[in-house]
């Protein structure tokens, strides 16, 4: 199945609710397609196509609930996967926040679909392919990249009348160029729901040129260091906020860089340069977000942090309703707002700096202080009295995001972008910063 | 489901495949989440489907079906053999398979309790015991989960094999936090269990509400711990910990395809190149580390691979020499090897099988029966620290420099056991790491961890994989704060 019409949608999903007996039963349906292609040293190595739908089915008896999956669309599946719902939720014990299921939403028109891109197959992916490896190959150079597209339909009813339906297309793609005595490695990559406004032709020849510069790096000594930041490394550590890190019930229960000593949230307070705008809109074409959050609420433009304020916080259903708060609807896509300095403006006007690609196996080290590791990657530079002198040697980081946003120099645009480990569809819209004073702890070998 | 696989097979050869394979697979999972007195969530999912991969010319095709009838399965395998005449034109290099025995068998992970004929309502009671006695160890917080997870696999070749297996693992885990009000400082404290591959039995044994409450002790103590003074200091890690530090320092590195350059663009490549094979000192001679995919209660342990490839254990690295590559078919030969050692992997039907990681091991030391554990490696330590649990984990895509916490760390001075500390991780250089690697405990404290996530590739396939090992000492390790001001 690898699409359903919004009727074809509603249908399917009164089927499933009407093999229920629940008071409360919700039914989330995802069918669609997915297909790549992936290839490595300068050959096709695997592709894929698959057309998943998966059928989930959430139950609650007052206190008690329970969610089941499937992905056999047979009335006999659909039957036992409702059961098996209800059964779980029978079998729970009382759950004191559970909530009740939410009544019809009016949800903003969709705008993460476009026919450009639902039209993307497999020919269109090989020729991206057949570019990269042929570019690297005049080079003498070895490419690995990975091809992703797809176009799906999410559907949410519930018995309570609530339903939604939304389309997405989206495509990405990432290459790794290196050069073949392993001193040298570059990389581009981008992802769009609109074929328009997807160029990959420049995320090769990015990636090639990276490859070219970075070959023999030299070794710096770690320490602090102003640094350029193009916009996925930027987006590597600040759209982390999203997985958590803007929670309200994690800060008022006092467990979060967002929590006070003594009690109480950082919310209303400046954490952060005058200049950082950190919100949520759904409706922007070039980076859109789902129509409805994850508890089925219509997602809406919220600003997280405003003018460096900490504007709002996230709280879920149940939070909100402790706390006497209005729920909000989740962080759906990211967006920062950017400037209109350049990379080269922010590397002329640097004494002595590195020039960052992109970050790499970023993981939390404090939760306190939002305390990240990681390392650079795929070209890693010297600036020296404004200009870029040589390439070097890669370094491991310790740095926290509250301090890259507050030591901002110089802000460039936005650009749409992909993080280290996520591709399609991330909905990142990120500027490059020039930032001060960044912690570099030690040096990597790694190319 | 041999009719149905035969449908497949017979397909495939029939348009043109010189080899084919089928999994149909069925997958079941149920998660319990609870926080506190509140089961969040109870999940139970099942998926069911086949994927049949094809060789042309050399070239591969993969396709996949979630309707398991005959005219589907008949439909999809003319599919993936469209698919390997497409990408046939940019074939560079054909395909080559080393060559396997055909095997018509059936296995199954040895559980003495069915997880999911566990009523929920006993995991749940369990959940908030643990939550409970969390709290009254001072816990603050404390969050709990269960995960099982069966897979009931039929792989079938044209070169014979017939192959029947059903996978259990099982996963009891719980997070604990204290916060300080007054100070406004908070510290966490993860159980120390591991997931592991074999049935309720498991959870049923682990003394989980013992821990919970030791934990929320330790959490207590560890927000108000002395933070560390940075500086090169002796390690001694326990198997909860050493487990992610094999995982990530050894098991990734040796994976033939990352050091061939086929994951490069994802997780990286390695430095372990194939010119090493046989002469890097990998790690000191105490050092003995194994892939296993027969390691009795491993994530990883199957009877057969997703090739049809027999398991097997296999030296990675044998008296401190690297000797040995996790493989697969279409891999051996490029490091002249016979025969795969049977670490293909597909974590779904719709899953293109690849390397993936084998359970992988550090032996014990043979001490000639007498215990040796964390008391007997502190001895000598003057300026140490003793490291339980895994925490943060980094390693650059060579898996050269890495950087690993814990849960919770001990001060070790002249010796001794002293106070626990707090803004531990350490540093190193894989290589040096292992070479500074002086001694290892008994079998006595021997123990396996592991991972029920681990990701690898694009599309990112998940992998389960254990990783035993006993207490083991490595000196003059790079130990730094982690503590900021924010």
């Amino acid at each position: 199945m690898a699409f359903l019409t919004e009727a074809e949608g509603r249908k399917l999903a009164e089927r499933v609710l009407s093999f229920g007996s629940a008071p409360e039963l919700q039914v989330f349906l995802n069918p669609g397609m997915n297909a790549n292609t992936r290839f490595a040293r300068n050959e096709v190595s695997t592709s894929g196509y698959i057309e998943p739908c998966v059928v989930t089915v959430a139950a609650q008896y007052g206190m008690k609930k329970g969610v089941s999956n499937t992905n056999q669309l047979d009335d006999e599946s659909l039957k036992t996967v409702v059961r098996r719902a209800e059964e779980l939720a029978r079998l729970s014990p009382d759950d004191p926040e559970t909530m009740p299921l939410i009544g019809p939403q009016k949800y903003i028109p969709r705008v993460g679909a476009f026919d450009d891109a639902a039209k993307v197959n497999a020919d269109a992916c090989a020729r991206i392919a057949a570019e990269a490896i042929k570019k690297s190959e005049e080079k003498g150079l070895i490419a690995a990249g990975f091809i992703e597209h797809m176009h799906d339909c999410d559907v949410i009813a519930n018995n309570k009348g609530l339903f939604g339906y939304q389309t997405t297309t989206g495509i990405s793609y990432s290459v790794t160029v290196r050069s073949p005595d392993g001193t040298g490695s570059g990389w581009g990559g981008g992802t769009a729901n609109q074929l328009s406004l997807f160029d990959p032709s420049s995320m090769t020849a990015r990636a090639v040129d990276l490859a070219v510069r970075s070959q023999k790096p030299v070794a710096l000594e770690p320490g602090n260091y102003t640094v350029v930041m193009p916009a996925e490394c930027v987006a590597d550590m600040v759209s982390t906020f999203g997985n958590g890190g803007l929670d309200a019930r994690q800060a008022d229960e006092g467990r979060s860089f967002m929590a006070k000593a003594g009690g109480g949230t950082k919310l209303g307070e400046k954490m952060f340069a005058e200049r950082v705008n950190l919100y949520t809109d759904p409706t922007r074409a070039e980076c859109p977000g789902n129509t409805w959050s994850g508890e089925g609420l219509a997602s809406q433009r919220i600003d997280w942090v405003k003018n460096g304020v900490v504007k709002n916080l996230n709280y879920s259903r149940y939070w909100a309703q402790k706390q006497g708060k209005q729920p909000t609807p989740g962080v759906v896509n990211m967006i920062m707002d950017g400037g209109t300095s350049s990379i080269d403006e922010m590397i002329a006007s640097t004494k002595r700096g590195l020039l960052l690609t992109r970050l790499w196996y970023i993981r939390f080290v404090d939760p306190q202080t939002y305390l990240l590791t990681g390392l650079t990657r795929d070209g890693l530079f010297l600036i020296e009295n404004g200009k870029v002198t040589k390439p070097v040697k890669n370094f491991r980081w310790n740095e926290t995001p509250v301090k890259v946003l507050r030591n901002i120099e110089m802000m460039g645009p936005q650009r749409r972008v992909i993080t280290s480990e996520q591709d399609l569809n991330s909905s990142l819209l990120f500027p490059s910063l020039k930032v001060s004073d960044f912690t570099f702890s030690s040096l990597s070998d790694a190319v | 489901m041999k009719e149905f696989a035969d449908i497949a097979l017979n397909t495939a050869k029939s348009k043109g495949a010189e080899y084919a394979d089928i999994r149909i697979n069925r997958y079941r999972q149920q998660f319990l989440f609870s926080r506190e007195k509140s089961i969040q969530n109870t999940v139970d999912t099942e998926s069911f489907g086949f994927g049949v991969r094809v060789l042309v010319d050399g070239t591969w095709g993969f396709a996949s079906g979630t309707v398991v009838s005959k005219d589907d399965i008949a439909r999809i395998a003319a599919e993936a053999v469209a698919i390997a005449k497409a990408n046939r034109s940019l074939q560079k290099q054909r395909v080559e398979l080393a060559p396997t025995k055909a095997f018509v068998d059936t296995w199954q992970t040895p559980i003495r309790k069915d997880p999911f004929r566990i009523p929920i309502g006993t995991k749940a009671d369990l959940l908030l015991a643990i939550n409970a006695a969390a709290e009254k160890g001072g816990a603050s917080f404390c969050s709990s989960a269960l995960f099982a997870v069966r897979e009931e696999k039929i792989f079938a070749s044209t070169e014979g094999s017939y192959i029947d297996q059903l996978l259990t693992r099982v996963f009891p885990t719980f997070t604990v936090t204290v916060v300080d009000k007054a100070t406004g400082k908070f510290a966490t404290r993860a159980s120390l269990t591991s997931p592991i591959g074999t049935g309720w039995e498991y959870v049923e044994a682990y003394p989980l509400i013992e821990e919970a409450g030791r934990a929320g002790e330790q959490c207590k103590e560890k927000v108000k711990a002395k933070s560390v003074v940075p500086g090169k200091k002796d390690l001694i890690l326990a198997p909860s910990n050493m487990w992610l530090t094999i995982h990530e320092s050894v098991g990734h590195p040796t994976e033939l395809d990352r050091a061939l350059g086929f994951e490069a663009n994802f997780a990286g490549t390695s430095f372990v190149t194939p010119e090493k094979l046989g002469n890097l000192k990998y790690g000191s001679p105490i050092v003995n580390i194994i892939g296993d995919k027969t390691q009795p209660n491993g994530l990883a342990t199957c009877g057969y691979d997703d090739e049809g490839v027999k398991t097997k254990s296999f030296d990675i690295i044998k008296e401190g020499t690297f000797v040995g590559y996790q493989t697969i078919r279409e891999q051996a030969h490029l490091v002249k090897e016979a025969e795969s050692k049977g670490c293909a992997y597909a974590d779904s039907f719709q899953s293109v099988p690849f390397q993936r990681m084998p359970n992988v091991s550090l032996k014990p030391r043979d001490h000639g029966g007498k215990k040796v554990g964390p008391e007997e490696l502190m001895a000598d330590v003057k300026d140490g620290v003793l490291i339980e649990g895994n925490g943060s984990f980094s390693i650059d895509q060579q898996r050269f420099n890495f950087q690993f916490g814990g849960q919770v760390f001990w001060e070790i001075k002249d010796g001794k056991k002293g106070q626990m500390l707090s803004d531990v991780a350490y540093q190193s250089n894989t290589v040096e790491f292992w070479n500074n690697c002086d001694e290892i405990g008994s079998d006595h404290h021997y123990a396996l961890g592991g991972s029920f996530f681990d990701g690898k590739g694009q599309p990112t396939q998940t992998n389960s994989v254990s990783h035993g090992s006993s207490w083991a000492r490595f000196r003059k390790i790079n130990v730094i704060n982690t503590g900021r001001k924010i």
